[in-house]
């Protein structure tokens, strides 16, 4: 398992060098030669069309699938030299996710389902408690903590979701869609409020949408087509 | 294209009250299946005045009358059998082989095993002075699911009508087709008009004013544990017998003198039967952690040989989830399992390579799962297993038992006594060892949040009985 830590260097914390995903030999690649570097405290929006690839790609990202060719280093580490138990590993400490259609627990609270990232990382008490009054309140989620998820909105719920990816310190954060259910308006409150804690965090982020509205809150916005990944400007 | 938009009511295929109409989306393709009616509670309440005018005379029927019709019922449902198999396949995704097999074989097994409680059940029985008769418990409101439609629609008609109760069928939204052909095997068996009443609509529209009505006296219901309480709740202010077959989450523990490849095989191919759509489902595979990396390798190569794909090819051995709405609760789960850390061995996110339309899923397999993670807590409802690796046996049962629910459990092991002793202490309805299989007649139903009552053969017949004790009886 030691072969899993990851390295404290200084560069980026998500390197991708031509990766390559191609499922089926009859059909083109999925991902053909993308490259990525995404630095800590960084904040990069991915954008393409359906089916273009941009799941594959943060799937790649977090380890869940193996890429033909290429490289993607996490937090230092090359993803290719970890076995399973070792990627889950790293994934379990170094990334957190926010998904759209995010599952709270609906028997917690507000407080439980924040905590329960270091819950299962086996930390201690009042370190938990710590961590999560701090998120909470960064994310206005304080005067909310003893609620259950059923008396809560779509975009508090969403804060939920983002206190939880954040909650454990991860070195980067991958977002899927993180607004796609919720009305343009709590939208881009509910970014502004991931934008300021991954940057507060120095935690890095790849925030994968369909809305120019929501990658607009990035530093960098990349577009993936069959070419690979382009600046916005480029494209 | 099924076009069904009458509803059964005092024997006749009638109109609703007011015309809805819901398109039923077949799962496989996203296109419209067919159409029916949704009914409200004006529907019901001719449904249920049906049911309460017909019980005073069935409920006086003889068992030997009932179980020539009960005979006449498996005569008519073997007739339609092939016709009941394509409606499940069409309605909810099962591969046609499994519509076929499993699904559509619960009708002839609850009618079967029926018939054969009732050529000996004891409705009465003398005890000292007393005479104790068993009596049907009234009207009955049966609110089934779409997972197992035949099933569960026969697991309750079957019993119900063999009690001499007459009762109102609200099958789920999702798969009627089947059960407007089991209303049909009924009325073409001669069951008297009023007797079986079939009423479509959804939980909040039909389930509900059933649930509530002062003139029924039973509710059984199967699906999810919240809609079970909310149906107890409608249920508690008119002192209705409530019979309920919830959720899951049960515990398959692998002992360390288990058969592994036996045991992986069997376990796996369960999790994934139905696309995980089973209330029974063995999703907690729990393994001596000395072990693990020898159960993940063996599961990973059963799950290499699940054929996902189109219900009606042959070849299938996975179709998809019922709904959109079960698409994304699934995929949400399984997107949780990964944000908690859990490894992913096999399956994850989205549709499975090359399926761009219906609501197929990865077969997906989670390993080194703790059971406070969210896939290890909650019923998912798709083809998810999680392997949650222990230390000692004690740890193995405290984890099993650490659930709200209490439906189902299962032990491998090659000494048959181990088994036992370890089965014997799980919480749960049903504790299956080694991969047995029980038989229609073996009481199915759930300890703790999984339900109330029993279903199946004489179990089943007994939920819808009440007992009457008639004092000063002379024997003779």
């Amino acid at each position: 398992m030691s072969a899993a830590l990851p390295t404290p260097a200084g560069g980026p914390v998500l390197r991708l060098d031509a990766v390559r995903k191609r499922y089926r030999p009859d059909r083109p690649a999925v991902l053909d030669g993308v490259d990525l570097e995404v630095a800590a405290g960084e904040y990069v929006a991915i954008m393409g069309e359906s089916g273009v690839g941009k799941t594959t790609l943060l799937h790649l990202i977090a380890g869940l699938d193996r890429p033909d060719s290429g490289h993607a280093w996490l937090d230092g580490v090359d993803l290719a030299t970890l076995d399973d138990d070792a990627r889950t590993l790293l994934r379990r400490r170094s990334v957190g996710f926010v998904f759209q259609a995010f599952h709270v627990l609906p028997y917690l609270t507000v407080r439980q389902n924040v905590e329960l990232p270091l819950r299962l990382l086996g930390i201690g008490a009042a370190e938990r408690r710590a961590r999560t009054d701090r998120l909470l309140e960064a994310l206005g989620l304080a005067p909310l903590a003893a609620r259950r998820p059923r008396e809560l909105s779509g975009g508090e719920i969403q804060r939920i979701a983002i206190a939880r990816a954040l909650v454990h310190e991860p070195r980067i954060v991958l977002a899927d869609e993180p607004t796609g259910n919720l009305d343009p308006g709590t939208a881009a409150r509910t970014l502004a409020l991931l934008r300021a804690q991954v940057r507060a965090q120095a935690t890095a982020a790849v925030l994968i949408t369909h809305s120019l509205a929501a990658a607009r809150t990035a530093d960098r916005i990349l577009v993936l087509d069959s070419r690979g990944l382009s600046p916005l400007e480029a494209s | 294209m099924y076009d069904e938009r009458k509803f059964y009511i005092d024997g006749r295929w009638v109109d609703p009250v007011e015309p809805k109409t819901f398109d039923v989306i077949n799962p496989a393709t996203e296109t419209v299946a067919g159409t029916i009616s949704m009914g409200g509670p004006k529907d019901v309440e001719l449904a249920v005045a049906a049911a309460r005018r017909a019980f005073d005379e069935f409920s006086r029927t003889t068992p030997a009358e009932r179980l020539a019709l009960l005979e006449r019922m498996l005569e008519r449902y073997q007739a339609h059998y092939e016709e009941i198999a394509a409606a499940i396949s069409v309605e909810m995704g099962a591969p046609i082989t499994l519509a076929k097999g499993s699904q559509a074989g619960c009708g002839t097994g609850h009618l079967g095993a029926m018939i054969e409680v009732m050529k000996t059940f004891r409705f009465e029985e003398m005890r000292g002075k007393t005479r104790i008769t068993l009596e049907p418990v009234g009207v009955c409101a049966l609110i089934t699911p779409w997972n197992w439609p035949v099933n569960q629609v026969a697991a309750k008609v079957v019993p119900a009508f063999a009690a001499g109760c007459t009762m109102v069928l609200k099958p789920s939204e999702f798969s009627p087709f089947s059960a407007i052909l089991w209303a049909k095997v009924m009325h073409e068996a001669g069951v008297p008009k009023g007797v079986f009443n079939l009423v479509n609509g959804d939980g909040p529209n039909v389930g509900a004013p059933l649930a509530s009505h002062p003139d029924v006296d039973m509710v059984a219901f199967t699906g999810s544990t919240r809609a079970g309480t909310e149906i107890a709740k409608s249920a508690a202010a008119t002192v209705k017998r409530v019979q309920q077959e919830l959720g899951g989450k049960s515990p398959n523990i692998l002992l360390e003198d288990a058969d592994l490849e036996r045991a992986i095989k069997r376990s796996v191919l369960h999790v994934f039967q139905n696309t995980g759509q089973s209330c029974n489902a063995p999703t907690r595979l729990l393994v001596p952690a000395s072990k693990l990396a020898e159960v993940e390798a063996l599961a990973q190569k059963i799950a290499a040989g699940v054929v996902v794909g189109d219900p009606a090819s042959p070849t299938t051995t996975m179709g998809p989830v019922v709904s959109r709405i079960q698409y994304d609760r699934v995929q949400s789960y399984i997107h949780k399992g990964i944000a908690e850390g859990a490894k992913l061995l096999v399956g994850g996110p989205g549709r499975p390579e090359g399926l761009t339309k219906g609501y197929y899923v990865r077969p997906t397999i989670f390993s080194n799962v703790r059971n406070d993670m969210t896939i290890a807590r909650e019923e998912i409802f798709g083809p998810v297993l999680s392997i949650l690796p222990y230390q000692s046996e004690e740890e193995a049962i405290r984890v099993a038992n650490d659930t709200p629910y209490g439906l189902a459990g299962y032990v491998w092991s090659r000494d048959n006594a181990h088994a036992r002793r370890v089965a014997s202490r799980i919480r749960a309805g049903q504790v299956a060892i080694n991969g047995a299989s029980g038989d229609w007649q073996t009481p199915f139903g759930g300890f703790k949040m999984s339900g109330n009552g029993r279903e199946y053969g004489e179990y089943g017949l007994r939920d819808f009985l009440e007992t009457k004790a008639m004092i000063g009886v002379d024997a003779a």
